[in-house]
């Protein structure tokens, strides 16, 4: 407690001039070439939101976990207000991830509560699919700080864990199947992996927050290639089958199956922001468009990719 | 089910084939195409876009000449290919426009090249990587074709030596895209063999949805599965239903049309109650018959108080819970006595499968306007009734009763012993029978009377002659069955025909709607009650100008229902009846109502509305209603005012309703006053009544006059009641109230800060507190990677406590703190019922920050990059004092205070990193704190009292010496307390925890070879008084991979952990040696194909003095 107030007073002092925005009720609307930029929820929102993560549902629908008020939200479209889903328990939760699932189901991480939960495409909660404390007691792995999640079609899943500097993985029904990795550097080893995305081909895309880069894993649980980035990266997403998203600080890559980028969109500042813009960990989409999450407007910014 | 199915194809099908019959020439109803084909020299035969051509509408041109069927070319209509007749004579190909219309659904795909759109994104100029970047080609569905296919199967095997063989499987499957030029379709169809763990009562896994389709297109859309079915705009039909099945709709041009069969989800239901002084929530919903244990269908409620709709959410105006069936509403909406809540839900039903069709059409008459029929049917099948199909002596016995029947026994599970009988399933038959084991049994039965050679059970006199007991002596061998809860199934079918026209004059539209409802498919008696009508018609005519700026809009209504008609939907709005002098929640039928008016209105700026009114009830009550109200708005003044009376008539007494009332802002000021208030005198036919007077006054600082918006005002309430045979109002409550709200965003930092103060009096007794209040600050800075955020909400809350008794006993499974132990705990923990709600004060709080170093090209202070931080605090905690004061929740000190708390958990997280950045060398420190305390209702005695700190702290030294090692050292340090207080002697428990843990590794690596050695040695004490544990683990593991091909890791861990007797603390229920042993496990994953990876695991566990166990899985996984 003292720790934590001593820090507050600390950074109270030197955050607050990062950033000058000039309040402006406008929506920003000049958008990088060949995309059209949408804001979600389009209507406006009595509290901004923190979306530190975001699901693209098959029905378009889509899932938002907001981190500031610690809810999740689904959204039936960019017109329509959020609808607050169920909590899981009295027990407190916190959403750090969320992860499509085999089936007509959602995963929702409780990092800190170490427990995967289960939805269904309506927003009803179904229960708990894992508890890692459960799994870690069995096979002796200590505490988990659970705070990526990324579940292929199979079922097959891999959840980081941020403390601890590894990547567990699982097969389907949650069966565990080992650990990834240990703290360092190199290829294989971690500092502080995060957020994860699963591709439809079976293979994970992990964010290695502390080495600043994205790591990709094949199918078979080992690593295949890594991408370095200058920022750290805050989210990553697949696009379909062969490509994947990473959010960046105020912009979002898109890179395929080998890591190597095809295209780069600016994240432009939301509303009341100004030019301040900065992505956060909250990121989905498809081939076609791109959901983010932009922290200072604390909405969603939907990059509609022009193509065919 | 299937008979509402295939009606409903029948429906979509007859939608979509009607289109063209219709289509000898073309038909408005179609869209034109138009192609423009390209033949190369020398080919003759071309297709059009679209298949299933309606061939007399075919156009084909050619430089501006109309070809010849028959003569220039030859239709296939079927698949839109034709053949040309026109010779090629110069050779150098035709360029054909085809103009025509065809079949709105194609359900064949069209095959082109596919873009990547990425690829037009123009890079970073600076980024090199970019132009290296490769064209994706042709690797999946998607590029060839709109439809992906896409899922996985997974088969497995799990064995062991003391377990049986099992097997697992899973599907996956998923079709998304279009099918055609205008057709999306979506399907997912999924077969989970997956053990998962449900929790609460949510749903049951059986019911859980395996398919999803959903096929749509602009003038048609299809679902299967879960559907909304909704019909909005009509008097007596209003739905919203959350069901399972099909739905289909079409539109043609003006004309629509809508077909649903379903199951449905839940029962309707519909509640109106008033709030409770100060009680936020929750508040229980319940079924038809007052029962609180019920679900409410997610999303199904709609929720209005004081006559507005209200929005879901915890930034909203409240909040549900739909496992328990409680609405609780958020400090933006304040409860008090006066409050009127409705609520129109769904919940799950325990009675039978209910079925639902909807059908629906919609037209426009060219000038005489739109008429609309709906038709819906909702009903019980009483072939499936949920528990159990009904025998045929129960459906005698429901025959034999009418609407009313409700049979109700007290067949019941009670408990292992509690009962005289025992549930067993017949091997051969699988029928479930109930045997008589006088008092060993879990199940209490009572058996009814059916008749002789009816029924399968037979009374005899027990052993001690003394009882009745029933045996079984098979079917149609006795006469009588066990007796179960048997509601009686019911339907309820209604018709509704809906027109409406506007005009230049105005508007006006009637609606009638018919119903039948029986309450008892089973029973012919009291059928003769089942119809019943309703009638509306309405209209209001166009604002007449007057001159000089007035105009004048007149209107009226009039509405007759039946008494005998049901409707599965609101037919009024909330709390009608307050607005006729009645309480509000009673039950309205045979009603006539007719209301008249018209509106004075002067430039926009003024409108006076002027109405009377008529209700009358089934000749048992009347009353005459007439309404004043004003609206002015002026750039200095908003405001309005109302006056209306109710002379009400019953019989021969008489009742009388008063009231007036308005609000009024001066908008002209920076900072704008505002005033309201309100009197409302109500006297009754019976000779009670009830009088309000309630004012309001506050200071409004408006948005855009600044970066916040904000109110600060004060007011007051009295209320008065009035009691048969008194001549005057007495006063019951005085409700003072200050308020204040403050929200807007500053720069990089918003607030909201809202806190009403309420003060509530009734004579003779002291001021109360009823305090609601919500504070929010957020501030994020440095593009995210500082965020704080401090949320606090207060209110008052109704609270529902178990007793709870921790007793001595020598077979418990549980220790003197009522922790779960295992054999041997000592104690056993005994739960009575929920008591009854009492009001209690809450305060949620909660913080969270974060510092993460961000991109270098951020500007922060560099020693800033070497710290990474995280903190996060919660408090969640209810109080005995319903008076909830700002000391107190302003005071952490306060929370947790065994005085004062009943229900409080504080847990406080954080965690600091050194250099975390740094390749070299980290250091990371974890701070925890986890608080709770529970005080436990007593049913006599004293409160039990339980209390839970714990705390611990641990410190990681990490290194990465050089690339290929790295080692790490942690510590922990911790306490632990456990306290239980009852009138005895306290328990009371002061734990140590100790651990350290050093781990180092190599990594290896060659080509696409990778690997690692390593090793993990920890130790760890746990020491109390009297009792203590300690211990150490090694863990050795070997990790293998070689890239796209597969994977081997072995782990070990030798275990060695003792303790003391009598410790019950982490490790487990007090023994001489808790753990020891050790355990390998070897994992290998191989891909043996592109998309087929086989798995295989296995394990063994060598516990030391017990037997080992050995599980081995083997899985094959394959993506496509």
């Amino acid at each position: 407690m003292a720790l934590s107030a001593f820090l507050l007073c600390l950074f109270a002092g030197t955050s607050v001039a990062a950033s000058p925005a000039a309040p402006s009720d406008t929506l920003p609307t000049p958008a990088p070439a060949d995309t059209s930029l949408l804001w979600w929820p389009n209507g406006p929102l009595s509290n901004p939101w923190t979306p530190v993560a975001a699901l693209l549902l098959p029905t378009r629908d889509l899932l938002v976990a907001d981190k500031a008020q610690n809810r999740l939200y689904l959204i039936h479209g960019r017109d329509t207000a959020p609808v607050r889903l169920p909590e899981p328990s009295p027990a407190p939760v916190e959403w750090t991830a969320l992860s499509g699932a085999p089936g007509l189901a959602i995963y929702a991480l409780d990092g800190p509560g170490g427990k995967v939960h289960q939805f269904d495409f309506k927003g009803n909660y179904l229960g708990v699919a894992v508890d890692f404390d459960a799994v870690a007691l069995a096979n002796g792995l200590g505490r988990v700080d659970a705070r990526g999640l990324a579940v292929d079609r199979s079922g097959r899943a891999v959840v980081t864990d941020r403390q601890n500097d590894r990547v567990l993985l699982f097969g389907p029904g949650w069966s565990f199947l080992g650990v990834l990795g240990e703290t360092g550097s190199g290829l294989g080893a971690w500092r502080r992996p995060t957020m994860a995305a699963a591709s439809e081909k079976g293979s994970f895309l992990v964010v290695d927050e502390g080495n600043r880069r994205v790591v990709l894993l094949d199918a078979v649980g080992s690593v295949k290639t890594a991408r370095s980035t200058k920022e750290v990266p805050q989210g990553v997403s697949a696009l379909g089958p062969e490509l994947f998203a990473i959010a960046l600080d105020d912009r979002v890559d898109v890179v395929n199956t080998n890591l190597e980028l095809v295209a780069s969109y600016p994240v432009p500042a939301g509303p009341r922001c100004g030019g301040a813009s900065y992505t956060t960990p909250a990121v989905t989409g498809t081939e076609d468009l791109i959901l983010v999450g932009e922290g200072c407007s604390g909405r969603l910014l939907e990059l509609r990719i022009r193509g065919d | 089910m299937r008979r509402y199915l295939f009606a409903g194809g029948l429906l979509a099908a007859g939608v979509l084939w009607s289109v063209p019959i219709l289509g000898a020439e073309r038909s408005s109803f179609l869209p034109v195409e138009r192609d423009t084909l390209v033949l190369e020299p020398g080919k003759s035969v071309a297709c059009l876009h679209r298949p299933n051509v309606f061939a007399r509408t075919l156009d084909l041109e050619e430089k501006g000449t109309h070809l010849v069927d028959g003569t220039d070319y030859i239709l296939d209509a079927d698949t839109g290919c034709f053949t040309l007749l026109v010779p090629d004579s110069v050779g150098a190909g035709h360029r054909i426009v085809a103009t025509y219309q065809a079949l709105p659904l194609t359900l064949e795909g069209t095959y082109r090249l596919r873009e990547d759109p990425h690829h037009r994104q123009a890079a970073p100029a600076n980024d090199p990587s970019l132009t290296q970047a490769k064209p994706i080609g042709f690797t999946s569905a998607s590029d060839v074709s709109d439809l992906d296919i896409s899922g996985s199967k997974t088969f497995g095997v799990e064995m062991g030596n003391r377990r049986d063989l099992k097997l697992q499987q899973s599907l996956d499957l998923r079709l998304t895209g279009r099918v055609s030029k205008d057709v999306n379709l979506l399907a997912i169809l999924s077969d989970q063999d997956l053990p998962f763990q449900p929790e609460g009562n949510t749903a049951e896994l059986e019911d859980l949805d395996r398919i999803l389709v959903r096929l749509e297109s602009p003038r048609a859309g299809a679902s299967l599965g879960d559907v909304s079915l909704s019909a909005t705009g009509l008097s007596f039909l209003d739905l919203h239903r959350e069901v399972e099945g099909f739905s289909g709709n079409a539109s043609m041009g003006t004309a629509k049309a809508q077909g649903t069969v379903a199951r449905a989800k839940g029962e309707f239901a519909s509640r109106e109650f008033f709030g409770e002084e100060g009680k936020q929530g929750p508040y229980r919903l319940t079924d038809r018959t007052g029962n609180t244990d019920i679900v409410v269908v997610a999303g199904s409620e709609k929720v209005w108080l004081d006559g507005v709709l209200q929005k879901r959410g915890a930034e909203e105006d409240y909040t549900i819970d739909y496992t328990l069936g409680e609405v609780t509403f958020t400090s933006r909406r304040v409860i008090t006595a006066n409050s009127t809540i409705s609520v129109d839900y769904q919940y799950a039903t325990g009675r039978y499968q209910r079925q639902i069709a909807f059908a629906g059409g919609e037209g426009q008459l060219g000038n005489f306007g739109t008429l609309r029929a709906t038709y819906y049917s909702e009903g019980d099948n009483a072939d499936h009734p949920v528990g159990g199909d009904l025998t045929q002596s129960e459906i005698d016995l429901l025959a034999a009763q009418g609407d009313s029947a409700q049979v109700q026994c007290g067949t019941r599970y009670v408990g292992v012993n509690q009962g005289d009988y025992d549930l067993i399933v017949d091997a051969k038959t699988g029928r479930q029978i109930y045997a008589f084991v006088d008092g060993s049994g879990d199940y209490r039965v009572e058996f009814v009377d059916v008749g002789d050679g009816k029924g399968e059970y037979q009374p005899r006199a027990d052993s001690t002659g003394t009882r009745t007991v029933y045996i079984f002596v098979g079917e149609g061998n006795g006469g009588f069955v066990p007796c179960r809860d048997l509601p009686p199934p019911e339907n309820r079918h209604i018709a509704d025909l809906h027109w409406e026209t506007s005009g230049k004059a105005g508007r006006v539209l009637a609606e009638g709607a018919f119903s039948k409802a029986d309450g008892n498919v089973l029973s012919a008696l009291d059928d003769q009650n089942n119809h019943g009508n309703a009638f509306t018609a309405g209209g209001e005519a166009t604002a007449l100008a007057l001159g000089k700026g007035f105009h004048i809009t007149p209107r009226f209504n009039w509405r007759h229902v039946d008494e005998a008609f049901e409707s599965p939907a609101r037919l009024r709005s909330a709390f009608f009846g307050r607005d006729w002098n009645l309480t509000g929640t009673e039950e309205i039928r045979a009603e006539d109502l007719a209301e008249g008016g018209a509106s004075f209105a002067f430039k926009d700026k003024a409108r006076w509305t002027s109405s009377i009114g008529r209700l009358a009830l089934a000749d048992t009550f009347s009353a005459l209603r007439q309404e004043q109200a004003l609206n002015v708005q002026t750039r200095w003044v908003t405001g309005n005012a109302a006056w209306n009376t109710v002379h009400e008539d019953v019989g021969f007494a008489e009742g009388r309703m008063k009231r007036w009332g308005g609000e009024v802002l001066l908008g002209r000021f920076r900072i704008a006053p505002r005033f309201r208030g309100t009197h409302e005198t109500r006297e009754r036919p019976a000779g009670d009544g009830e009088r309000h007077r309630d004012w309001e006054t506050a200071l409004v600082m408006p948005a855009g006059n600044g970066p916040f918006r904000a109110e600060l005002g004060v007011g007051r309430r009295l209320d008065d009641s009035l009691r048969t045979g008194n001549d005057g109002f007495t006063q019951v409550r005085d409700t003072e109230r200050g308020f204040g709200e403050v929200e807007g965003r500053w720069r990089d930092l918003s607030l909201l800060m809202r806190y009403e103060a309420r003060g509530v009096e009734v004579p003779g007794g002291t001021r109360e507190r009823r305090d609601t209040g919500r504070l929010d600050a957020r501030h994020q800075a440095v593009r995210g990677a500082w965020s704080a955020l401090l949320s606090m909400d207060v209110g008052t809350e109704g609270l529902r406590q178990r007793t709870k008794s921790i007793v001595a006993d020598s077979t418990g499974y549980f220790d003197e703190f009522g922790n779960y132990v295992g054999p041997g705990g000592g104690y056993d923990v005994e739960y009575g019922p929920p008591g009854n709600e009492v009001l209690s004060g809450r305060v949620d709080l909660s913080s969270r920050f974060r510092w993460t170093p961000p991109g270098e090209d951020v500007k922060v202070a560099p020693w800033l990059r070497a710290v990474a931080w995280e903190a996060f605090l919660s408090v969640d905690e209810s109080s005995a004092l319903p008076l909830v004061e700002p000391r107190y929740f302003l005071n952490p000190g306060s929370y947790l205070d065994p005085a004062s708390t009943l229900d409080g958990r504080l847990s406080l997280r954080q965690s600091v990193d050194l250099f975390p950045s740094h390749r070299q060398l980290g250091f990371r420190m974890r701070h925890e704190i986890r608080e709770s305390l529970v005080r436990n209702a007593s049913a006599g005695g004293d409160s039990l009292v339980e209390g839970n700190t714990q705390k611990t702290f641990v410190g990681t030294l990490r290194s990465n010496p050089a690339p290929a090692w790295d080692a790490e050292l942690e510590g922990s340090l911790g306490h632990r307390r456990e306290e239980v207080r009852t009138s005895a002697a306290p328990f009371l428990q002061d734990t140590d925890i100790r651990s350290g843990t050093l781990r180092g590794g190599r990594r290896l690596e060659s080509g696409r070879h990778r690997g690692r050695v390593s090793m993990e040695g920890t130790y760890s004490e746990e020491v109390g008084e009297g009792k203590e544990a300690r211990g150490w683990i090694l863990r050795p593991k070997f990790q293998w991979s070689v890239n796209n091909i597969g994977r081997l890791e072995v782990r070990g861990s030798y275990t060695d952990l003792v303790s003391s007797t009598g410790f019950t603390g982490i490790l487990g229920p007090g023994a001489s040696q808790l753990i020891a042993g050790w355990r390998v496990d070897v994992i290998s994953e191989v891909r043996i194909h592109k998309g087929i990876v086989v798995t295989g695991v296995v394990g063994s566990d060598h516990p030391e003095g017990l037997a080992a166990v050995t599980v081995g899985r083997m899985e094959v996984r394959g993506t496509f």
